[in-house]
């Protein structure tokens, strides 16, 4: 099945602007009223990265050539591992310290399956947009990490201007090179 | 909080979830290549056309290098009709001679002209016949055995199927019988079960491929760039990898789900379970028995059933045996679970005997053929090692079982269900290799 | 004092939100008005059509994370 491009990019727009309301609801903190910030906790995180995988695995599924599904396979894999992981932890079923390290790990995983997708396909459609996409997801992740392994500014969302720029550059992105 | 504001809450949770879940198929970049695809054929793949059609015309989403565009036009018999092809842009023409009536075959070879991309693919259409899936291309092969794959496909439907199946008839009864949270034993059923649909997935993916490497033909390298819709769709091999990989979704998220919902975890797993078992459907549909009719089809995918209660229903004893070493207050549990499996085990065993028998009646021409030809010899030692199962399976049924019913020391009972759930797995891998072995003439 | 002398749009909201819902709203703004007002349609089918238009959905995001600012 192939969409009119004007539908894609119209995709792109729409979903952009709920990844950025999506983001912002959780990387924002909330100053309560003793002043203290906190975090959200809402599984909706969980079940959209969830939900996410298994879509990108039926992308495996319909794909047009082989190394699109090669591609695909691994980036299906680690949404639903983090969902999966992300939704255990929300719910309390399994609590383990290093499961902070979920979320920042399946941006940086994203980004990097990003960026070998356009070096495998360097002339392919809307290139460059998914390699600057690639890159605001590794720095989002980068930073993610260093705010766990720096205390000192753990209450600072250090990935959430990377991941905006991300949403941003969806909303953004002109007709003819959503893809 | 009231039922209607949380109602209100689940639906905002549930349609954000959804929001955010399409928008991560955007997070990806589509499917779409800038290697040339092809994306319009006179005839199309799966077309029948009435008469022999005198050009093969195929449109490309960009131009083709003009002396590098290979494609052939194989008849039913092999005979190659195509002649040398005229590139302009994207359209490549192909004036072809003469042939017969029936299936005939193309594979086709471009280099883009803009990346140097090489793709390629293969697929279908009837003059004046249904066309069937593409042949194979000659001398092509892979070096990954396909057997090891169908033998991961079906441990996987063993050990998210029957271990499933095993909880929802004899484990939860057990439970609600004698009382306990059940939660670890839940845990670990959640576990095993997610082990092999996630297996089973994979395998079934890499089953795919390494089934379709040989129909397009051409380098391993090339491979990658090779367009695999129209094998996915015009092959069983293709169509039981699309459903049995949308399936194996479906449960993974059953599982997950049963996962982070502990009070809905037996409802959803016996849900997974069954449909784990309804999946293996679609090996016994890709495979040789699917040839032979409706019987034989309906033989071989109750054969893989029986074998997949038998196998994950030891996985779940073994489980379970090793939780009562750390906790002895699970020794009872342990005890009621043998005692309701061995009871329903035999069937089991039942139904896979005489399925088994009635495939190897379908499959074989003579009796001769037993041991006259590969696929009869592999057949034999499988249902050897099968024997040895069965025969373990009768001195837990009939030795050890009464003495666990009576309360009496079972010791050594843990590794000799060990031992039957290894002798399974090797009859197992000699059943994956008789699926992928031609049954003779 | 009345007590509408005592309210006050910043109090019962967290600061981070709201600072994010303006910087999006203006963003909006200015993105609207360099690409020209004269692209919108003013019937109420054409709005609709405009809706998934890159300014409106930075408008609808900043509602939105305005909306969500109120203090736990």
């Amino acid at each position: 099945m192939i969409l009119p491009q004007i539908q894609i990019a119209r995709g792109h727009w729409i979903l952009g602007a709920l990844f950025l309301a999506i983001i912002l609801d959780e990387y924002l903190p909330l100053i309560g009223r003793d002043d203290q910030p906190a975090r959200s906790r809402s599984p909706l995180i969980g079940w959209a990265l969830m939900i996410g995988g298994a879509g990108v695995w039926a992308t495996v599924i319909f794909a047009d050539v082989v190394h699109d599904m090669l591609v695909h396979f691994l980036w299906g894999d680690l949404l639903l591992a983090a969902g999966a992981l992300e939704l255990a932890r929300r719910r309390g079923v399994y609590e383990r310290p290093w499961l902070d390290y979920v979320l920042p790990l399946a941006i940086l995983g994203c980004g990097l399956l990003f960026l070998v997708h356009v070096e495998i396909d360097p002339e392919g459609q809307g290139a460059r947009w998914h390699l600057s996409m690639g890159l605001l997801l590794v720095a989002a992740g980068l930073l993610e990490l260093l705010r766990l392994r720096w205390p000192r500014v753990a209450a600072i969302p250090l990935g959430l201007p990377a991941l905006a720029a991300f949403a941003l550059l969806l909303i953004a992105i002109p007709v003819a090179a959503a893809s | 909080m009231t039922p209607r504001s949380m109602g209100f809450t689940a639906i905002r949770r549930a349609s954000a979830s959804v929001g955010l879940a399409v928008l991560l198929l955007l997070l990806v970049p589509a499917v779409a290549s800038a290697h040339a695809v092809l994306e319009t054929s006179t005839p199309s793949f799966g077309d029948v056309v009435a008469e022999e059609p005198v050009r093969l015309t195929l449109e490309y989403d960009e131009d083709v290098v003009p002396g590098l565009a290979q494609v052939s036009v194989l008849t039913p018999q092999g005979r190659d009709l195509a002649q040398a092809p005229q590139v302009s842009g994207s359209t490549v023409t192909v004036p072809l001679d003469r042939g017969p009536k029936g299936s005939y075959t193309v594979r086709w070879r471009m280099v883009a002209g803009d990346d140097g991309h090489v793709t390629e693919g293969a697929f279908s259409f009837g003059v004046d016949a249904r066309p069937v899936a593409p042949v194979p291309a000659a001398g092509a092969g892979i070096p990954l055995a396909p057997e090891i794959l169908v033998w991961l496909e079906f441990i996987g439907i063993a050990l998210a199927g029957g271990t499933l199946v095993f909880r929802a008839l004899i484990t939860a009864p057990v439970m609600r019988r004698i009382g306990g949270s059940g939660e670890d034993e839940g845990r670990i059923a959640v576990a095993i079960a997610a082990i092999g649909a996630v297996v089973a997935l994979h395998a079934a993916l890499f089953s795919f491929l390494v089934g379709a490497y040989p129909v397009v033909g051409g380098d391993l390298g090339d491979f990658v760039d090779a367009e695999i819709i129209p094998i996915r769709l015009s092959t069983h091999l293709g169509q039981a990898f699309t459903y049995s990989c949308f399936a194996w979704i479906g449960v993974i998220a059953l599982i997950v789900g049963a996962w982070v919902h502990p009070r809905r975890r037996e409802a959803l797993l016996a849900v997974a379970g069954v449909a784990s078992l309804a999946i293996a459907f679609g090996l016994s549909w890709a495979g040789h028995p699917a040839a032979g009719g409706t019987l034989l089809l309906l033989a071989d995918y109750a054969h893989l059933l029986a074998a997949a209660l038998w196998f994950g229903g030891l996985v779940a004893l073994v489980a379970l045996a090793a939780g009562v070493r750390s906790h002895p207050d699970r020794a009872e549990t342990f005890r009621a679970c043998l005692l309701r499996f061995s009871a329903l085990a035999p069937a089991a065993v039942v139904a896979l005997a005489g399925a088994g028998v009635g495939v190897a009646i379908g499959e074989l021409p003579s009796l001769s053929a037993i041991v006259t030809t590969g696929y009869g010899l592999v057949l034999v030692g499988k249902t050897a090692i099968f024997a040895v199962a069965i025969a373990l399976a009768a001195y837990h049924r009939y030795s050890v079982v009464p003495r666990v019913a009576a309360r009496a020391s079972a010791g050594g009972l843990r590794e000799t269900l060990i031992t039957e759930v290894v002798i399974l797995g090797v009859a197992l891998a000699l059943a994956a290799v008789v699926s992928q072995t031609a049954p003779p003439a | 004092m009345t007590s509408l002398g005592k309210w006050s749009p910043w109090r019962d909201r967290s600061w981070p939100r709201v600072a994010a819902a303006i910087l999006l709203l203006a963003a909006a703004v200015v993105w609207a008005t360099i690409r020209g007002l004269h692209s919108y349609a003013l019937s109420p089918v054409g709005i609709g059509y405009d809706l998934d238009q890159p300014p409106v959905v930075l408008a609808l995001v900043g509602g939105w994370i305005f909306y969500r600012s109120r203090r736990p």
